[in-house]
C-alpha cells in the first residue's frame, strides 16, 4: 500500500514574546491508505500541533512551520496557498475536536451544519445538499427528525456523533481525530469508538486519533507513534509497541496503567516533567525522567530514529529490545 | 380510565415543540413592562403611519390647512376643546404639529441608526477579525470620529453638505458609525476564538462565510442593544438639530422645531414639547429593558443597561 500522507522533519515552533517555543522537532510520520494510526504523549507533547499543522490551521503568527514537508498524495501541504488548503480541508483532510460542546455552532441546526461541510466542496444545489447531510445523520446514528434541532438539544455524545458526521460527509482520505473522546463519559465513549470503527471500516479512511488513552489505541489502532516534547520516539505496530517496547518512554506509559489482575497498591507514574519546551536540549530530551539515562543521554542527540524490528522504529541510545534487530 | 386520559394530554403537550418565535412570544408576555413599551411603540408607528396615509389620501389637504398653515386669529390661543395643546406664535394647532412631527422623529432615528448600523457594524467586524494592523488602522480612523462629540460632529457635517432631511441622516448616521465598530469588534474578538470557528476553518470555509454564517449570528446581539440605545439617543439628536435650526427645515412640524420657533414666546407651555420628547425616549428606554429582560438578564441588570441612557 502507499503512502497517503508522509511528514518528513517536520519542526514547528512558536514565536512568542517570551521566547520560542519548539513545539515540533524533526517529527518523520508515514501514514499508509485507509490504516489507523495513534498519536499517544502527554499535554503539551504536541499533538495538537501536528494535527493543525496538517490541516494548516496553526495560528501564523506566532505558530511557524520552521523546515520540513507534509507530503498529502503526492502535494506539499506546506508550500499550498490559502485557496488550494482550502479545497484540501474537510474535502480530503478532516479533522474531529476535542470538545463536541464547543466544536459546533450554537446557532445553526445541526443538519445546516453538515450541510455547510458539504456545501463548501461538493457543487450541488441546497436541497441535495440537505437530503446528503440526512443521510449523514443516519449513518452516523441521529434519526432524521432531529436535523432541525440545534446543538444545545443534544447530549455531548450526540454532539461528538453530529462532529464526526460533519467531518466524514466529504467522505475524506484522512481523518484526524484529535481526542475524540477525552470530553464524552466512558460508555459514550464505547459507543463513539464502536461507530468510528464502523465508519472506517465503511469509508476506508486513513485515521489518525490522537490520544493519551493506551486503551483505545489499542482497540482502535493498527500503527502507534508515541510522541515526547515534540519528538516521536517510538512507532510501529500496535503489537510491537505493547510487546516489545523499546523507548524508556513508551515503557513507562504502559507501567502507568493500572492493571486488574496484579495487586499493587499505587500506580507508577513516570517521575518528573516534560523539559522546558523554550529550551532546546543538547541530549536526549527524555533523559532527565529515564531511569536508564546515561552520559551520552545527556550530551548527545540520540540517533534518528532507528529500527528495531519490522516497522518498528525507536530514537533511544539505549532501546530496551534492541536485541531484537 | 380519567388516569389514561390525563397522562395522554400531557405526553402530547411534551411532544409539541414550541417555536422559537412562539418563545419568545411567551417570554415576552410575561414582562408587564416589556408589554407597556411596546404598546406605546406601536401607538407611536401607528400615528407616523396614519399621517403618512392622511396626507397621502387627502393629498397633502390636512397637512396644509392644519398643520403648517398660519391662522393669526388663533395666535397663542391656550388649550381648548379644539385644540387641546393650544396654538403656536402662529396659530397653528400644537397638537396636530405633535402628531404629524412623529415621523420625523421616529424614521430619522431608526433611519440614522439603521445605517450607521449597516455600515459600523461590518467596518467593526472585519476589524476584530483579522486584527494586527487592518484592525489598527480602521480602529484609529473610527477613534478620529469618536473624539468628536456626535452632537458637535452631525452639526459639521451639516455645515458642509447643506441642510436637508438626506443630509441630516448622513451626519447623524456618520456621528454613530464609531460606537458600533467598537462594539462590534469587541464581540467578534470574543467569538473568533471559539472552537467552533476552527471547526468551520477545518471544513473549508472561507473568511466570508465564517464572518456571515459563524460569527456574525454569535456576535450580534450587543450591536442589538446598542441599536435599541442609539434609537432614544437619535430621536433627541434630530430634535436638538432641528432646535438649533439644522435638522428638519421649517414649517414642517419636527418635536425639535416646535420649541426653537416659540423659544421666545413660551417659556411656561415648553413643558408640552419636552413631555412629547420625554415620553418616546422613556418607552425606548422601557423597550430596550423589556428586550434584556427577554435575552435572559435579571432586573437589576436590564435596568443597568438602560440607565447608560439618559433621558
Amino acid at each position: 500500500m502507499s503512502n497517503i500522507l508522509d511528514i518528513k522533519e517536520l519542526s514547528v515552533a512558536y514565536h512568542t514574546e517570551d521566547g520560542t517555543v519548539y513545539a515540533l522537532n524533526n517529527i518523520d510520520l508515514e501514514l499508509e491508505d485507509g490504516e489507523t494510526l495513534g498519536l499517544v504523549g502527554e499535554t503539551g507533547a504536541g499533538k495538537t500541533t501536528l494535527a493543525k499543522s496538517i490541516m494548516r490551521l496553526l495560528p501564523v503568527p506566532p505558530a511557524k512551520i520552521e523546515y520540513g514537508d507534509i507530503i498529502f498524495s503526492g502535494e506539499n501541504i506546506t508550500d499550498m496557498d490559502d485557496e488550494e488548503i482550502r479545497a484540501i480541508r474537510g474535502n480530503k483532510i478532516s479533522m474531529i475536536f476535542q470538545d463536541p460542546m464547543s466544536a459546533l455552532n450554537p446557532v445553526l441546526t445541526v443538519g445546516e451544519q453538515i450541510k455547510e461541510a458539504i456545501l463548501a466542496h461538493n457543487n450541488i444545489s441546497e436541497d441535495e445538499a440537505w437530503s446528503k447531510s440526512l443521510e449523514m445523520l443516519e449513518t452516523v446514528g441521529i434519526t432524521k427528525n432531529r436535523a432541525r434541532d440545534y446543538p444545545h438539544q443534544f447530549s455531548g455524545g450526540m454532539k461528538q456523533r453530529v462532529v464526526i458526521a460533519m467531518a466524514l460527509a466529504c467522505n475524506p482520505q484522512i481523518l484526524l481525530a484529535d481526542e475524540p473522546t477525552t470530553a464524552l463519559d466512558v460508555t459514550i465513549q464505547a459507543q463513539v469508538l464502536a461507530m468510528m470503527r464502523g465508519l472506517k471500516e465503511k469509508f476506508n479512511t486513513a485515521t489518525i486519533l490522537i490520544t493519551h488513552d493506551l486503551g483505545i489505541v489499542a482497540q482502535m489502532c493498527e500503527k502507534v507513534a508515541i510522541i515526547y516534547a515534540g519528538e516521536i520516539v517510538e512507532v510501529g505496530n500496535v503489537h510491537d509497541i505493547f510487546k516489545n517496547t523499546a523507548h524508556p518512554y513508551t515503557k513507562g506509559l504502559l507501567e502507568a496503567i493500572p492493571s486488574i489482575y496484579a495487586d499493587c497498591k499505587r500506580l507508577k507514574p513516570i517521575d518528573g516533567l516534560m523539559p522546558d519546551p523554550t529550551i532546546r536540549h543538547e541530549g536526549c530530551a527524555f533523559s532527565e525522567r529515564c531511569i536508564y539515562c546515561d552520559d551520552i543521554c545527556i550530551h548527545n542527540q540520540p540517533p534518528a530514529v532507528q529500527s528495531v524490528g519490522t516497522d518498528h522504529k525507536v530514537r533511544c541510545w539505549k532501546p530496551l529490545c534492541s536485541t531484537l534487530s | 380510565m380519567i388516569n389514561m386520559f390525563s397522562r395522554k394530554i400531557g405526553k402530547e403537550r411534551l411532544n409539541r415543540v414550541r417555536s422559537p418565535l412562539e418563545q419568545a412570544a411567551s417570554q415576552f408576555k410575561k414582562n408587564k413592562m416589556a408589554v407597556i413599551g411596546l404598546v406605546i411603540i406601536i401607538v407611536l408607528f401607528a400615528v407616523a403611519f396614519f399621517t403618512i396615509i392622511i396626507d397621502f389620501v387627502t393629498n397633502d389637504y390636512i397637512y396644509n390647512n392644519y398643520v403648517i398653515n398660519q391662522n393669526l386669529v388663533l395666535r397663542l390661543a391656550p388649550p381648548s376643546a379644539s385644540h387641546i395643546f393650544g396654538c403656536d406664535e402662529f396659530g397653528r394647532d400644537l397638537f396636530m404639529r405633535i402628531l404629524w412631527g412623529t415621523k420625523y422623529s421616529l424614521f430619522i432615528g431608526i433611519g440614522a441608526i439603521l445605517l450607521a448600523m449597516f455600515i459600523g457594524m461590518p467596518i467593526g467586524m472585519v476589524a476584530g477579525y483579522y486584527g494586527g494592523r487592518t484592525d489598527n488602522v480602521i480602529m484609529r480612523l473610527m477613534d478620529v470620529i469618536l473624539a468628536v462629540p456626535s452632537m458637535l460632529l452631525a452639526m459639521a457635517i451639516i455645515a458642509a453638505l447643506g441642510t436637508s432631511t438626506v443630509n441630516l441622516l448622513i451626519a447623524m448616521s456618520v456621528a454613530n458609525i464609531a460606537r458600533f465598530s467598537r462594539i462590534a469588534r469587541a464581540s467578534v474578538m470574543t467569538v473568533k476564538d471559539n472552537e467552533f470557528i476552527e471547526a468551520a476553518r477545518a471544513i473549508g470555509a472561507n473568511d466570508m462565510e465564517i464572518l456571515v454564517k459563524y460569527i456574525f449570528p454569535n456576535a450580534f446581539s450587543p450591536n442589538l442593544v446598542q441599536f435599541t440605545l442609539g434609537i432614544g439617543n437619535s430621536i433627541l439628536l434630530v430634535a436638538g438639530l432641528s432646535y438649533l435650526g439644522l435638522g428638519v427645515q421649517p414649517p414642517s412640524p419636527e418635536w425639535g422645531g416646535n420649541p426653537y420657533n416659540s423659544k421666545n414666546i413660551y417659556e411656561g407651555r415648553m413643558a408640552y414639547f419636552s413631555i412629547s420628547r420625554y415620553v418616546s425616549c422613556y418607552i425606548c428606554r422601557r423597550f430596550q429593558y423589556a428586550w434584556r429582560r427577554a435575552e435572559g438578564c435579571n432586573g437589576s441588570q436590564a435596568e443597568k443597561v438602560g440607565s447608560e441612557f439618559i433621558v
